[in-house]
């Protein structure tokens, strides 16, 4: 069974500059992000220091994360092995049954998801999970938030006041807007500009074909 | 423009004849023109490609005019601009890369999103809002670019010419056709009721009719391999049916219109499976873009460890390839970054 992930150090800054900090983790890394307030009366030296510490303490507990517990409790929607790493190799840490309940502690790219199944840590393929489909009427943070990690969606379900939704009565009054379509069509971006966004962003192209329903490829499908 | 009239003498006439002035001619010298419409436009459903591309555009142009005007554009040009960037670099890995591909965020906290024929696509601030990669935009906007790719819409219309809201909208058209025979000026197209005419398509419920569930389950499909080309993790878009998921247990009347034009999220889950599994194999790196994304959305504060920002990434002991570190770490701790277009 792997061991617990320990929390890392809570993010400490001299209180003289409080500033919004955000950490994002990338690789072994941790990085703070802050905001562009000025650090007036702050010593970044010891800003600095405390945060490499904080970085050390990360790497040595595995890459643990700091973030509120997610409340977001789904269920296996089918027999499923509770694994150690995020990798189909690597050792079962449980073989969990059809529904059990899990607890969402991230979800990692590539179709995994770290979750605390009962007490036992370990991850799953996103696709033998279900979320909660029974929650409290109407939209409040809660679910979403948890989904995210800590965004608030904004209140906006059955009751919300303010809300502007786009309802089919909505489009039955349409006026076209000659206007807006101008606007719109003057954020349009050109096939090059894609491209360099893409390169920008180390974004990398493959050559793949379409696939109809059993995952086969179509012929002539590909690009 | 001219090419306005033509659109609608492409529709209400179905291109039987050769050229577009001939048919302009065809209905203005009819003066049963209205009830000769109605008959020729039988044949529609049989003529799939009887819309060229050029008046597929316009008509996509039209649509979007009235969704605009029901909701209008944020007022966020870099937001904009963002989701214009992913979009376009999505749209260059379809089928149809020339089209004059557009991406709006609108003004409405209703989850949703609308792909109009030729390359409009809309998604309101309400589901963007629900997102939170950039590789989920990218699974958002790939479904709708999809729609446009296989004309999932125009062919709609076209099997539904039967229904009385097309007879009506055909109607329209032809009514303003015949209203401004001979002058080929869209304008004047325009004012005599062409572009009523083209609104009543969206007022009578061409966002609002679901497309077949079939449509639906293509255009996941075909979105799928589109974001997998574009290099982003096609398991992001499982991340936001998830999200349908839960929406739809809230009974949240932001959802109600998205719910009741899709398929189950559940089933579409299932159903993307072997799609997912297939591409397992190809994909070689994916990227979820995180970070970039909710800076751009102005949600920086978001920016936790909670996500992987590759999902590639090897197994934590020995990770076989470092993703590129965020472009403003500690060393320039002043500003967070906005993203590159």
């Amino acid at each position: 069974m792997a061991a617990p992930r320990q929390r890392p150090p809570a993010l400490r800054v001299d209180p003289r500059c409080r500033r919004r900090v955000t950490r994002v983790f990338a690789g072994n890394t941790l990085y703070d992000y802050h905001d562009d307030s000025a650090f007036d009366g702050c010593n970044p030296l010891m800003t600095r220091l405390t945060h490499i510490a904080a970085c050390i303490a990360v790497a040595t507990a595995g890459m643990a994360v700091a973030q509120a517990p997610s409340q977001e409790i789904g269920s296996t929607n089918r027999e499923a092995n509770l694994l150690a790493q995020n990798n189909p190799a690597a050792a079962t840490v449980a073989a969990l049954p059809k529904g059990t309940s899990v607890r969402v502690l991230e979800r990692a790219g590539g179709g995994w998801m770290r979750v605390d199944a009962q007490g036992k840590i370990g991850w799953i393929r996103t696709l033998a999970y279900s979320p909660p489909t029974s929650v409290a009427t109407g939209s409040g943070p809660g679910v979403f938030a948890a989904i995210s990690g800590a965004q608030a969606a904004p209140k906006v379900g059955i009751g919300a006041i303010g809300a502007r939704g786009l309802t089919e009565e909505d489009m039955k009054n349409a006026t076209p807007n000659e206007a807006q379509l101008n606007k719109l069509n003057s954020f349009a971006q050109s096939a090059a500009q894609g491209d360099q966004m893409a390169r920008n962003n180390r974004l990398q192209s493959a050559q793949i074909a379409f696939l109809n329903e059993r995952g086969q490829p179509i012929a002539g499908g590909s690009k | 423009m001219k090419l306005r009239f033509v659109v609608a003498l492409g529709i209400v006439g179905a291109l039987t004849l050769s050229g577009c002035q001939q048919t302009l001619q065809a209905v203005a010298n009819n003066p049963n023109a209205l009830q000769h419409v109605s008959q020729i436009g039988e044949g529609m459903n049989r003529k799939t490609s009887a819309l060229t591309e050029e008046q597929e555009i316009d008509l996509g142009q039209q649509i979007a005019s009235a969704m605009l005007g029901a909701r209008p554009l944020v007022d966020n040009p870099a937001q904009q601009r963002y989701v214009n960037s992913v979009g376009r670099w999505l749209a260059n890995q379809s089928s149809r890369p020339d089209l004059p591909w557009r991406f709006g965020v609108i003004d409405s906290d209703a989850i949703n999103a609308f792909a109009a024929p030729g390359g409009p696509i809309l998604i309101t601030k309400g589901l963007l809002s629900r997102l939170n990669s950039e590789a989920e935009l990218a699974g958002v906007l790939a479904h709708e670019i999809a729609h446009s790719q296989e004309r999932h819409h125009v062919t709609a219309m076209q099997k539904n010419e039967e229904s009385a809201a097309t007879k009506s909208i055909l109607a329209g058209l032809a009514g303003a056709a015949i209203a401004a025979r001979g002058n080929s000026n869209a304008r004047a197209f325009n004012n005599l009721g062409g572009t009523e005419a083209f609104a009543n398509i969206v007022r009578q419920g061409f966002f609002v009719a679901p497309l077949d569930r079939s449509v639906e389950y293509e255009a996941d499909r075909v979105g799928l391999v589109i974001m997998a080309r574009a290099g982003y993790d096609p398991y992001a878009y499982v991340n936001v049916m998830q999200t349908m998921q839960q929406l739809k247990g809230t009974n949240d009347s932001m959802f109600a219109l998205l719910s009741k034009t899709h398929p189950d999220p559940a089933d579409r889950i299932a159903a993307m499976e072997p799609i997912l599994t297939a591409l397992d194999a190809q994909v070689k790196s994916a990227d979820v873009g995180r970070e970039r994304f909710l800076v751009a959305m102005g949600r920086g504060g978001e920016v936790t460890a909670t996500r992987s920002t590759n999902s590639k990434a090897a197994p934590s002991k020995a990770p076989a390839k470092q993703p590129a570190p965020p472009r403003n770490p500690t060393r320039n701790p002043k500003k967070v970054d906005a993203p590159k277009l």
